[in-house]
C-alpha cells in the first residue's frame, strides 16, 4: 500500500499529527518522518512510473529516474538536518509547514506530468508562507503577503502555461509529461511557443531569475529562525530541478545564469542584515546551476546537481549559523555584531566550514561541485559568461566567505556574549558541517568524498564525469590563487583601513518599482477616488443605497482596498490572475 | 517573536586573553597570509598550467584577477551606498 503513495506523501500527512502530540513523542515523530519517507523513496524502482488517465489525460504522479533521485536524496537530508535543528521550537505552526512544505517539495521532483508539479508547486508556495508569518509581526506579515502573491502567481503562470502548451500539440499526440521542452531537443525557447515560454517564466520566478528575485531577499530574512533553514533548501532548488528538466541546452539561460551570478554581488556587499546577504548569496548560487543548465551537457547538468546539493548543505548550515546568532542576540545585523567567536565557538567554527564550503577552497564541498561548472561552461567556449562566473566566485568568497563570518564572530568586540547555540542547533550544524567537508574531500578510497558525490549525479556514467578529477595541480593552484588572493586584498583594505565599515539602512533594489512605485500609484488611484467618488454618488443616487454602501465598504479610500494599501489589494489581484488562467483556458478549448 | 528574545549577556569583563584577543595577532595574520599568496605565485613560476582558455597559462592569472576582483566590489559598494542606501524604515510607509 505504502508503494502507491508518492514521495514525500508519508512527510505531507505526517505533518498533520504533529500538533497532535506534545514532548519527546513529538520530537521522535518529527525525526521519524524524514527517515521513514527516504526509506520509501528509497525502496521505490528505478524508471519506475505510476499512471492513469483522467479524462483524456495521462498523468505520472511518480516518475523516479537518477535527475529526481538526486533532489529526492538531498532533499531528504535538508529536511532531516531542518528539523533537527527546529527539535527546541514549540510552535507546531512552524513544524508542520516546515514538514509539509519538504514533502511538497520532494513530491515535485518526482512529478512525471505538469499538472501533478502544478499541484505540488503551489502546495510548496501555501505551506511555506507559515514558515514567514510564524515570525509573527505585522512586517512579516506583509512579507508573506508579498511572498504568497508572487508565488502563487508563479503557479498560475504555470498552470496557464501547461494549458497553452497542452492545446497547442496536435490532437493524437497530446501529452501533459513533464519532459524536455526546449533546448537539447533542438528547438529554442523563441520558437517553442507561448505555452512553453510561460512555463519558462514561472520556473524563472521560483528561481529567482534577474529582476524577477526580489521575492527572495524580501521573503527568507523576515522568516523565523527555524523557517528560514526550511526555505532556503527548497523552493529556489526546485525551480532549478524543473529547469533542469525541461530547458536543459537552452542558451539562453546561460547568460540569464552569468549575470545572475554577478548581480546579487553588489548588493550582498552592501546589505547589513546578514541574513539577507546570505538570500542575495543564495541567488548568486542558483545562476551557477542554471548558467550550467544553459550549457546543457552530461558534464554541465551533473554540475548542477553537484552544486545543488553542495549548495542546499552549505547555505543551510550558513542560514543555521546565523539562526543560532539571531535567536541568541535577538539580531542579524552586522552593524550590531561582532565578537561573538568568544561565547559561541561551536557555531563559530560552523560558520566558517560553511563559508570554505560556499566560497569553494580545495578540500570543501563547493570545490568539488563548482569545478564541474566551470569546466563546463569554458569547455563549451563560453568566455563571457566563464570571465562572469569566474568573478562571481570572488564576490562569492566577499560576501559568504568573509563577511558572514567575520562581522557576526570577529570584527571588533560587540561587548555581547550570548550563550553557545541550544544542543539540537549545535548538532544539525554539526551534520551539515561533515556533509560538506566529506563530500569535498578527495577520494582517498574510492568510493569516499566527491567520488561519492559523482555516483549519485544524474549522468554518472557519462564519460566525462567518470574521468573528471577536481583535485589536479592546476584546479588546486588556479582556485587557491584566486581565492588566497581575494582574501589578501581584503586584509590589506582592513589594514589600510579603506575597507568601508557596516552601516544601518536598506539599499534599494527593482523591486522598488512595486513597493514604492507601484504604491504610490495606489494612493493616487485613492486620492483620484475620494474625489470622484462623491460626485459619482450622486450620479448613482439612483442606485440601491445598500449595494452602494457595500461597493464603498471595499473601494472608498476608507474602505477595505484602500485602508491598507498595496498589500491588502494582492488578494485582489491573486483572484485576477487565477480569472485569467480561467480565461485562457476556456478560450483555449 | 517569542523564539528570539535576547539571552542575558553577561558584560566583556576579566575574560582571559585568547590569542585573537592579543595586539599584534592581527599583524602576525596578515604577513601569513602575504607570505602564503607569495607561496602560490612561486608556485605558478615553477608550473606549466593547462588552462581551457589561453590566458589562463598567463602568469598568475587568477591570482591578480582575484584581488581586482575583490577591491573593484568593495570599490563599487562605497559608491551604491551613496546612490541607493535608504533609512530603514524607508518601506515602512506602506
Amino acid at each position: 500500500m505504502l508503494s502507491s503513495l508518492p514521495p514525500g506523501s508519508l512527510l505531507v500527512l505526517g505533518a498533520l499529527a504533529v500538533p497532535l502530540l506534545k514532548g519527546h513523542l513529538r520530537s521522535l515523530w518529527m525525526l521519524a518522518l524524514p527517515l521513514l519517507s527516504y526509506a520509501h523513496m528509497d525502496a521505490l524502482q528505478p524508471e519506475h512510473l505510476g499512471s492513469f488517465a483522467l479524462f483524456d489525460m495521462v498523468l505520472t504522479p511518480v516518475r523516479v529516474d537518477p535527475l529526481s533521485m538526486v533532489w529526492g536524496i538531498v532533499f531528504h537530508i535538508a529536511a532531516l538536518l531542518s528539523v533537527i535543528y527546529a527539535l527546541h521550537v514549540k510552535d507546531w505552526v512552524q513544524l508542520t509547514a516546515g514538514l509539509m512544505y519538504s514533502g511538497a517539495a520532494i513530491g515535485a521532483a518526482f512529478a512525471g506530468d505538469l499538472i501533478t508539479l502544478f499541484v505540488y508547486w503551489e502546495l510548496t508556495a501555501i505551506t511555506s508562507v507559515f514558515l514567514i508569518w510564524a515570525r509573527q509581526t505585522e512586517r512579516a506579515y506583509r512579507v508573506g503577503l508579498r511572498y504568497l502573491l508572487i508565488q502563487v502567481g508563479s503557479g498560475v503562470i504555470l498552470l496557464a502555461g501547461v494549458i497553452l502548451y497542452y492545446s497547442g500539440q496536435p490532437q493524437a499526440e497530446r501529452s501533459l509529461a513533464f519532459v524536455q521542452m526546449a533546448g537539447n531537443n533542438g528547438i529554442s525557447l523563441a520558437e517553442a511557443g507561448l505555452g512553453v515560454q510561460l512555463i519558462f517564466l514561472a520556473f524563472g520566478i521560483k528561481a529567482a531569475f534577474p529582476l524577477l528575485h526580489n521575492w527572495l531577499q524580501d521573503a527568507y530574512p523576515e522568516a523565523t529562525v527555524v523557517g528560514t533553514v526550511f526555505l532556503s533548501a527548497f523552493t529556489t532548488k526546485l525551480a532549478i530541478y524543473a529547469l533542469a528538466r525541461t530547458f536543459a541546452g537552452e542558451t539562453s539561460l546561460v547568460w540569464i545564469g552569468a549575470i545572475m551570478t554577478v548581480y546579487p554581488v553588489f548588493f550582498a556587499v552592501v546589505e547589513n542584515d546578514l541574513r539577507k546577504v546570505l538570500s542575495f548569496s543564495l541567488n548568486n548560487q542558483l545562476g551557477f546551476m542554471v548558467c550550467a543548465i544553459g550549457i546543457g551537457t552530461p558534464l554541465a547538468l551533473n554540475g548542477a546537481a553537484a552544486h545543488a546539493f553542495c549548495h542546499i548543505m552549505y547555505k543551510s548550515l550558513l542560514f543555521m549559523s546565523m539562526g543560532a546568532v539571531l535567536y541568541r542576540t535577538g539580531t542579524a545585523k552586522a552593524t550590531e555584531l561582532g565578537g561573538l567567536f568568544r561565547t559561541m565557538p561551536w557555531t563559530t567554527v560552523f560558520c566558517l566550514i560553511g563559508a570554505a564550503s560556499i566560497s569553494a577552497f580545495p578540500l570543501f564541498s563547493g570545490f568539488v561541485s563548482k569545478s564541474l561548472t566551470m569546466s563546463a561552461v569554458a569547455g563549451a567556449g563560453f568566455l563571457i559568461p566563464w570571465l562572469m562566473l569566474l568573478f562571481a566566485s570572488a564576490g562569492v568568497l566577499e560576501h559568504s566567505g568573509i563577511k558572514i563570518p567575520y562581522f557576526a564572530f570577529f570584527s571588533h568586540d560587540s561587548g555581547k556574549r550570548p550563550k553557545e547555540a541550544p544542543f539540537n542547533m549545535l548538532v544539525a550544524m554539526g551534520l551539515a558541517a561533515f556533509i560538506c567537508v566529506a563530500v569535498g574531500l578527495p577520494a582517498f578510497f574510492p568510493g569516499f568524498g566527491f567520488n561519492w558525490l559523482y555516483s549519485i549525479l544524474p549522468f554518472a556514467s557519462d564519460p566525462y564525469t567518470m574521468r573528471y578529477e577536481p583535485y589536479t595541480g592546476d584546479h588546486i593552484l588556479t582556485q587557491m590563487q584566486l581565492l588566497m588572493l581575494a582574501v589578501f586584498a581584503f586584509a590589506l583594505l582592513q589594514r589600510l583601513g579603506a575597507y568601508p565599515p557596516e552601516k544601518r539602512g536598506i539599499i534599494l533594489d527593482t523591486d522598488i518599482l512595486y513597493r514604492k512605485v507601484g504604491y504610490g500609484f495606489a494612493v493616487w488611484a485613492g486620492k483620484v477616488w475620494s474625489k470622484v467618488g462623491p460626485a459619482l454618488a450622486g450620479v448613482v443616487g439612483g442606485m440601491g443605497s445598500r449595494t452602494f454602501s457595500r461597493l464603498e465598504a471595499a473601494f472608498s479610500p476608507r474602505g477595505t482596498l484602500a485602508s491598507g494599501g498595496l498589500y491588502n489589494s494582492m488578494a485582489v489581484w491573486t483572484v485576477v490572475l487565477l480569472g485569467l488562467a480561467l480565461l485562457v483556458a476556456f478560450f483555449i478549448r | 517573536m517569542s523564539e528570539e528574545t535576547p539571552a542575558p549577556m553577561s558584560p566583556p569583563a576579566e575574560e582571559s586573553k585568547r590569542w585573537l584577543d592579543q595586539p599584534d595577532s592581527g599583524k602576525k595574520l596578515f604577513w601569513a597570509l602575504a607570505a602564503a599568496c607569495l607561496g602560490l605565485l612561486a608556485w605558478d613560476l615553477g608550473y606549466h598550467q593547462h588552462g581551457h582558455l589561453d590566458f589562463e597559462e598567463w602568469f598568475g592569472f587568477h591570482a591578480w584577477f582575484g584581488f581586482l576582483a575583490y577591491c573593484f566590489i568593495v570599490g563599487s559598494a562605497v559608491m551604491m551606498r551613496k546612490v541607493l542606501k535608504r533609512p530603514e524604515d524607508y518601506y515602512d510607509a506602506e
